[in-house]
């Protein structure tokens, strides 16, 4: 699969002239999602976690990011996708309202170029649990990323608690 | 004079930094001068600082403020050389002119340029210059020499646009024409020249003159130890030192598991010392003394005092206590407005005071100190108090309580509803105090930055306002404690004590049940106790309360750590299963959405590289649902001094129970050692005496309702319950079991006991409080009269009790005064009475320190004899004891020592310093018949 995503990647390289946007893309559960690339702060590895008691399953804990405390959030958990979580992940840190958040994925892809002419609106049918943290699906060759949107995550989650 | 634009910044920064500094200076010195009288140095200062800011705000090219500063500093040329005196027109005219000048700056920075117009400018424009006017005219007729100069004044301020002294509006014209606004920031040519060019070239002359004479003077003065450094600078310093703090503590947790390494574990040992020093330096960089707070309400204060017609001396108190900036500037506006409030609602003004027999000078003091690791600062004002009844009423029109829940609100909590959002007390909504924020505003704002607020107020005697809050809010010293495997860290501030309880033994402080909560008995006082394992992970596991004596074996050695924490001023206890060290920790701010959770306030990074959650002790007790009801008005220990200081607290807590009838029956707390529950079956006979086995002997169980023998239904007949509550009292060597219908609650009364109503033994009097009237249970006297029964027991104290001679006894009682030195308001009332009642006379004090107070100021022979408590916060009554036998005057003077339970180690103890006997507490014919045993003793040796 991530063979497939590389030539896409070249292809849409070479495309230059239309409008694009870098994806980070990972990977829940098998499924295709990407985070804009210029929110991403950086990829790291599994870490030590402070879990916070009283918290929503979704929020997995606290790491020490070099001195900084960011916020992991469990995206299986928070999407609904509770069945058989992995014991290795792989934390994609934002920095959203100058407080870094650590949005926890099974496994990281590539960096994905996409166009904006392949952009769909995320149709109705999603399941709410995703669709409200979308921005929309990109149609990549034989492939479909769902954007996600982190700033509407952490509204989401100020909202709701 | 081609300046860069940054370059013209920063000069402009400074400038604005020096004013600033110069103005504070000044209002400083003006105030002390008002104070204090003329004193030539500080007249002086006043001069130079005057003169200062005239010439670098001409410098800038600010007009206006250099044309005040220049009449300033004409007027007080005279008074400088001593040739007259400063009046207070002109001290007024000052003022006014640093109002200005202060306004002006403000607009400037905000406008990048001199203001054109502004409403309120033209005001205090206006008002300057009339008033000026006024002090000058004065001044003429004072000094003659000087009426060149003052002419030359007046012809400067005349010179000025039309007629000052009319309207605003005419001054705003004559600064539009005259003076220009300069758009500083663009323009590039010598701001100097532009002036001059702009104003009248005869006044500029006349400035110029001066400024370049002086300036040498200025700059030598300027050379000093001291340089001007960004905030900014000192923040990001900080933030560094908070990173270094942290990797130090890394480091030291790396080297504790690699000890083997000496020459590693010293340059751990050397960056540690060095850290903590770095981090101890930084910080100081960021302290101010707070009188740079504090100095500016002497001008508010006398402004407003003014303004209302009242007169009010506000007395500063420690203001080099140094706290950091940032911290300064979150208490600023919470200070403010309690002063205000405190001059506006809380003075009277001169003519109440009088009719109220009080000194027409109100006082109002403001008092900052250290104390562990925090500074307190205490507003205290001499004014009408709190009055729980307009509060009250205020509250219920407001819609913040009904009227049922202020009817069963104590004067405390009623006086706490002024921080209730939305309350405002001015009948009339005032311009000082009445601005739409209330003292809802203070208390969140102190809160938010980790601080506290309390309040004490005796209607028509005053009102005491106390801030608590942290040094410094980057680093904070926390203790670390653990739960359920997990780190957790409660900031220092709110911690109380630390103590550690095993279950298993016979001391008093224990963990116990009531009504399924679990309670702590902590020196007299119930506190709540909750767990944090159960708050965070609702596990029950560790709250071992004895929950009856079964139970008790299978948890011997069960030991509990708990954290004496103080939220918002109640107490209460937090189990942890174990405690760690302190340690200083960097705060970082958690996302909103962990903050909704309310029990943490934040994060840190602990030594070992993981990440601990700070408690937030608020959260924690509002999610535990502690009864706040109960335990508000209990301050917290340094507060309840604080309290007995102020204003002798009046209030004494109850056990209330079901005695078997339908009036509400209580026990005073302070005789109660413990409160148990037994399964009904285990009761047993010996003799007639109903007992129960308890720890390792047997517990006499006197039942209070059959004792008091009620003609109620329901009074006599055996009600078979499973469990019985149980009140265990301990007097001297000995325990008694009072058995109960049911223990309901402790509750805080400060009414007097009334010892007119009682039909029976048993009875010690009624409270009357606002809802219902409380009886308060003899239960000392009960155990006497039953103990009479009792044949197994011999009391080492049960003599026969002297019968006092009644009639003439009485009389020869009014020739003695006693000093009854008791803290607990209960004892304190209730033996006063039982003196008065027997015809001493009696004076009482508070503690021992109060009670050496008045004995000190008392002639030799005014007392007979001193009855002292031993237990009393402050000075204790053994230290009393020591410090009445070393007097000069009241060596001689008998003492008595009153308690509730004493060991014959104690009462050695007692009789080595100095008190004749010791006598129990509550029983009052014994104490009538010692007393006139050693008074009538004491007698008969005079006479001879």
């Amino acid at each position: 699969m991530h063979e497939d995503i590389s030539k896409n990647q070249e292809v849409l390289i070479n495309n230059k002239s239309v409008n694009t946007k870098q994806f980070s893309a990972f990977y829940l559960d098998n499924r295709l999602y990407g985070i804009e690339v210029s929110r991403v702060q950086e990829v790291v590895r599994s870490m030590t976690m402070t879990p916070i008691p009283l918290a929503p399953d979704y929020v997995r804990g606290l790491i020490n990011l070099r001195g900084q405390v960011a916020t992991a959030i469990g995206l299986r958990e928070l999407f609904g996708f509770h069945e058989q979580l992995p014991d290795e992940f792989i934390n994609i840190v934002c920095k959203i309202d100058g407080m870094l958040i650590s949005f926890q994925v099974d496994e990281i892809g590539d960096v994905i170029e996409v166009s904006e002419e392949d952009f769909e609106q995320t149709p109705q049918t999603i399941s709410d649990n995703i669709r409200r943290y979308m921005i929309g699906v990109y149609k990549i060759s034989n492939s479909l990323l769902s954007a996600i949107d982190v700033d509407n995550i952490i509204k989401f989650l100020n909202h709701k608690t | 004079m081609a300046l860069t634009p940054e370059a013209k910044q920063s000069a402009l920064s400074e400038y604005f930094d020096e004013c600033y500094e110069m103005l504070e200076r000044l209002n400083k010195n003006v105030s002390i001068v008002e104070k204090n009288g003329s004193d030539k140095e500080i007249l002086a200062a006043i001069y130079r600082d005057m003169h200062t800011l005239k010439g670098s705000s001409q410098l800038f090219g600010f007009a206006k403020i250099g044309r005040l500063a220049h009449v300033m500093e004409t007027c007080l040329d005279p008074i400088r050389k001593g040739k007259t005196n400063l009046s207070p027109e002109l001290l007024d005219s000052i003022y006014i002119g640093l109002d200005f000048i202060t306004f002006t700056l403000d607009q400037i920075k905000d406008l990048k340029k001199e203001p054109d117009s502004h409403e309120e400018l033209e005001k205090i424009f206006a008002k300057f210059l009339s008033s000026v006017e006024l002090s000058i005219t004065n001044l003429k007729s004072l000094s003659k020499d000087k009426i060149l100069l003052t002419e030359e004044t007046f012809e400067y301020i005349k010179a000025k646009p039309s007629t000052e002294e009319t309207t605003p509006v005419s001054v705003e014209n004559k600064n539009d024409t005259e003076i220009p606004s300069f758009e500083i920031f663009d323009m590039a040519e010598n701001p100097v020249q532009s002036v001059t060019s702009a104003t009248r070239p005869v006044v500029q002359s006349k400035l110029e003159e001066p400024q370049t004479s002086d300036k040498k003077n200025v700059s030598d003065e300027q050379i000093s130890e001291t340089i001007r450094v960004q905030v900014n600078l000192l923040n990001n310093l900080m933030n560094l030192v908070g990173e270094l703090v942290l990797i130090r503590n890394q480091l030291l947790q790396h080297a504790k598991f690699n000890d083997d390494d000496t020459d590693f574990l010293k340059m751990s040992q050397r960056l540690n010392l060095l850290t903590a020093e770095l981090q101890n330096e930084v910080m100081k960089t960021r302290m101010q003394p707070i009188g740079n707070v504090l100095t500016i309400f002497t001008r508010v204060v006398r402004d407003i005092s003014k303004e209302l017609g009242k007169k009010i001396d506000l007395n500063l108190q420690g203001i080099e206590t140094e706290l950091d900036k940032t911290v300064i500037e979150a208490v600023k506006d919470p200070l403010m407005h309690i002063v205000r409030n405190a001059v506006d609602h809380g003075i009277e003004t001169a003519e109440e005071r009088k009719k109220e027999g009080k000194k027409e000078t109100a006082l109002i003091i403001l008092k900052a100190y250290n104390e562990s690791g925090q500074v307190i600062i205490e507003i205290i004002d001499d004014g009408r108090g709190i009055d729980k009844e307009k509060i009250g009423a205020k509250a219920v029109e407001k819609g913040i309580i009904t009227k049922e829940t202020l009817s069963k609100m104590t004067e405390k909590e009623v006086q706490l509803l002024i921080f209730t959002p939305g309350f405002s007390t001015a009948d009339v909504v005032s311009n000082i105090s009445g601005r739409g924020v209330g003292m809802d505003v203070v208390k969140t704002n102190v809160e938010r930055i980790g601080g506290l607020v309390d309040l004490f107020s005796v209607p028509g005697k005053g009102t005491t306002i106390i801030i608590k809050i942290p040094l410094s809010l980057a680093i904070i010293p926390a203790l670390i404690v653990h739960s359920e495997g997990q780190q957790f860290a409660i900031p220092q501030t709110k911690l109380v004590e630390l103590l550690r309880i095993d279950n298993s033994e016979t001391n008093s402080e224990k963990i116990e049940n009531l009504q399924g909560q679990a309670v702590l008995r902590l020196r007299g006082k119930l506190l709540p106790v909750i767990s944090l394992a159960q708050v965070l992970f609702n596990k029950r596991n560790n709250l071992n309360f004895a929950e009856d004596e079964h139970n008790k074996l299978n948890q011997e050695n069960i030991v509990s750590n708990v954290v004496i924490l103080n939220a918002d001023n109640f107490l209460f206890g937090l189990i942890v299963d174990e405690i760690n060290d302190s340690a200083d920790i960097v705060v970082k701010s958690l996302s909103q959405f962990l903050k909704d959770l309310k029990v943490f306030s934040g994060a840190t990074i602990m030594g070992d590289g993981t990440v601990a959650l700070t408690i937030d002790v608020l959260g924690i007790a509002e999610i535990a649902k502690i009864s706040i009801v109960h335990t508000n008005d209990r301050p917290s220990s340094h507060f309840q001094n604080k309290l007995v200081n102020h204003y002798h607290s009046d209030i004494c807590e109850y056990l209330l129970i079901d005695a078997g009838a339908p009036s509400a029956y209580a026990i005073p707390l302070s005789i109660v050692n413990r409160l148990e529950e037994f399964e009904t079956e285990r009761f047993e006979l010996s003799g007639e005496q109903k007992v129960i086995r308890y720890r390792n002997s047997l517990l006499p169980i006197l039942s209070l309702p059959d004792f008091l023998e009620l003609p109620f239904e329901n009074s006599k007949t055996e009600i078979i319950k499973e469990r019985t509550p149980i009140v265990v009292i301990k007097r001297g060597h000995f325990s008694y079991g009072i058995e109960v219908r049911e223990i309901y609650d402790i509750i805080e009364v400060s009414s007097e006991i009334d010892q007119s109503v009682k039909d029976r033994p048993g009875i010690l009097g009624t409270i009357v409080t606002n809802e219902q009237i409380i009886v308060i249970a003899d239960i000392f006297g009960m155990i006497d009269i039953v103990k009479s029964n009792l044949e197994s027991q011999s009391h080492p104290h049960s003599e026969i009790v002297h019968e006092p001679q009644i009639v003439t006894e009485i009389i020869k009682r009014q020739n003695h005064r006693i000093l009854l030195v008791e803290d607990s308001s209960f004892f304190r009332k209730y033996i006063h009475s039982i003196l008065l009642e027997a015809g001493y006379l009696v004076e009482t004090a508070y503690d021992g320190a109060n009670g050496l107070e008045i004995l000190e100021s008392s002639l030799q022979n005014h007392f007979s004899l001193i009855l002292s408590d031993i237990e009393m916060p402050i000075m204790d009554g053994l230290e009393f004891a020591k410090h009445v036998r070393s007097s000069k005057n009241h060596s001689k003077i008998p003492m008595i020592a009153i308690t509730t339970k004493y060991t014959q180690n104690e009462i050695q103890e007692g009789l080595s310093v100095g008190f004749s006997s010791y006598l129990e507490k509550l029983r009052a014919e014994k104490l009538i018949a010692e007393l006139d045993l050693i008074l009538i003793q004491n007698k008969t040796k005079e006479k001879n």
